[in-house]
C-alpha cells in the first residue's frame, strides 16, 4: 500500500510564480515566504516523497466555462505548464503518476466522489506557483492534479472538501505499490480581487483559520461559503480546499507541525502549513 | 461522543465578519449572461491571439458576434461594468495584459468607482 507522509497547505498566486521566474526569492518582499518553504522541501526529500496530490483550482486555463467540473482528476503521464503572463514560463512539463491517479479515480468513484476524468491536463499557477518551491525543476516528484470548482456557483461545500480529504486518505491507504505520497492543497488565504474592497486581506481571520485547521478542523469543516467570504473576501472562498489536505490526515487533533508561516504583504494573505501524522 | 458545537460558539470560533463592499457572487445565471464575453476575453489573452485583437478590435468583436452592450464595455475598458455584466475576475485578470493594465490597475479602477459613487 502507498504511504501518506503528510499534508501541506499553501497559498498560490501569479505573483509567486513571477517572483520565482524572475529570481526574486531573496528580495526583502519575498524572502520570508520563499525561505519558509526550505524546511518543507527538506522534509519532503528526507521522507523520499514520490508523488504529490495537488488539490487546487484552475483559473480559466485548463477549464473554461463551456465545461466546468466540480472535481477533476488529471490522470496523464506528463502535465504541460501554462504561461499566464506576457511570455510562456521556462519550466519543463511535470511528470504525472498515471498508475496512482487511476487508482484514485476508481477509489473515489467507489466512495461516491465522481471527479471528471482528465486524461490530459495542463497546470496553471494553482499548482505551478507552489510546486517549484516544494520540489524545484527538474521536479523529482510526480504530480496528480485534482481540481476543485471554487469559482462558479454552485460550488462544492467546505464539508464536501473535508470529505474529499477523507476519501483521499482511504484511497491512498489501499493503493497498490509502495509509493510515498503527500497531499497538497493550494489557495487563499484572504483576498478580495474585485469591487470596492479590492485588495482586502484579513490577517486575524487567516491566523484563526490556521489555528482551527490544526486543532479544531471539524468545526472549520462546518463553515459556509458565505462565512468564508465575509471573513476572507470573495476569492478567498478557495480556502475551503485546505480542508481536504487536513482531512487526509484524519480527524485526530494531535499532529506533527513541520512548518507554519504567515504574512500578508500584498494582495493576498500568504500561508504555509505542513503537517505530518504523529510518530 | 463529541458534543455538537452550538451555533453561537461556532461563530465565536470563526471570529467577526469583515465589512466588504462590492462583492459579486459569481452565480450561474450571471455567468450565463457573461459567457460569450468571458470566452472572448480568455481567447484574446492567448499568446497567439493577442496581437490580432489589438490590430483590429472591431473585426475581432465582429467575428465573435458580440452584442452592442458587450462591445461598449470592451471599447470603454470599463472593468466595473464588465464584472456587473457577468465577466469573471480571472478572465478579466488575463485580458488585462492585452489592455495594458495590471490586476493592480484594474483594482484601482474598481476602488475609484467607489470614490466617484460617493460624490454628492
Amino acid at each position: 500500500m502507498a504511504h501518506l507522509v503528510g499534508a501541506i497547505g499553501a497559498s498560490h498566486a501569479p505573483s509567486i510564480a513571477f517572483a520565482y521566474d524572475a529570481g526574486h526569492a531573496q528580495r526583502p518582499e519575498w524572502k520570508g515566504l520563499f525561505d519558509a518553504f526550505t524546511p518543507v522541501r527538506a522534509w519532503l526529500q528526507a521522507e523520499r516523497v514520490d508523488t504529490l496530490i495537488f488539490v487546487y483550482n484552475d483559473h480559466l486555463n485548463n477549464f473554461r466555462f463551456n465545461n466546468y467540473p466540480s472535481f477533476a482528476l488529471g490522470t496523464g503521464g506528463l502535465h504541460p505548464v501554462f504561461g499566464e503572463g506576457k511570455v510562456p514560463r521556462a519550466l519543463p512539463s511535470v511528470p504525472g503518476d498515471s498508475a496512482l491517479a487511476w487508482h484514485l479515480a476508481r477509489s473515489l468513484v467507489a466512495d461516491e466522489f465522481d471527479p471528471s476524468l482528465c486524461l490530459e491536463m495542463a497546470l496553471d499557477h494553482g499548482v505551478m506557483s507552489v510546486l517549484p518551491l516544494l520540489a524545484p525543476p527538474p521536479w523529482g516528484v510526480k504530480v496528480v492534479p485534482l481540481a476543485v470548482n471554487v469559482v462558479l456557483d454552485p460550488m462544492p461545500t467546505p464539508r464536501r472538501c473535508w470529505k474529499l480529504g477523507l476519501a483521499l486518505a482511504r484511497a491512498i491507504a489501499c493503493a497498490p505499490g509502495d509509493a510515498r505520497v503527500a497531499v497538497v492543497a493550494t489557495g487563499g488565504l484572504s483576498h478580495q480581487l474585485h469591487g470596492e474592497s479590492f485588495g482586502f486581506t484579513n490577517p486575524d481571520w487567516d491566523q484563526r483559520f490556521l489555528d482551527l485547521l490544526e486543532g479544531d478542523p471539524q468545526t472549520l469543516a462546518d463553515i459556509t461559503h458565505e462565512e468564508l467570504i465575509e471573513r476572507g473576501g470573495a476569492e478567498a472562498v478557495e480556502m475551503m480546499v485546505w480542508l481536504a489536505m487536513r482531512a487526509s490526515l484524519g480527524t485526530g487533533q494531535v499532529l506533527r507541525r513541520i512548518q507554519r508561516y504567515y504574512d500578508a504583504p500584498k494582495l493576498t494573505g500568504y500561508g504555509l502549513l505542513a503537517l505530518a501524522p504523529p510518530i | 461522543m463529541m458534543q455538537p458545537v452550538a451555533e453561537s460558539d461556532r461563530l465565536a470560533r470563526f471570529g467577526p465578519p469583515a465589512v466588504l463592499s462590492g462583492v459579486v457572487r459569481y452565480r450561474g445565471e450571471l455567468a450565463q449572461q457573461g459567457y460569450r464575453l468571458n470566452r472572448f476575453l480568455v481567447d484574446i489573452s492567448q499568446h497567439d491571439q493577442r496581437q490580432a485583437y489589438l490590430d483590429d478590435e472591431e473585426g475581432a468583436m465582429d467575428r465573435a458576434r458580440l452584442n452592442e452592450a458587450e462591445r461598449t464595455l470592451l471599447r470603454n475598458r470599463d472593468y466595473r461594468a464588465m464584472l456587473a455584466y457577468g465577466v469573471n475576475i480571472y478572465a478579466l485578470a488575463k485580458a488585462g495584459y492585452v489592455f495594458g493594465h495590471t490586476l493592480l490597475e484594474i483594482g484601482a479602477q474598481m476602488r475609484q468607482g467607489q470614490a466617484a459613487a460617493e460624490q454628492p
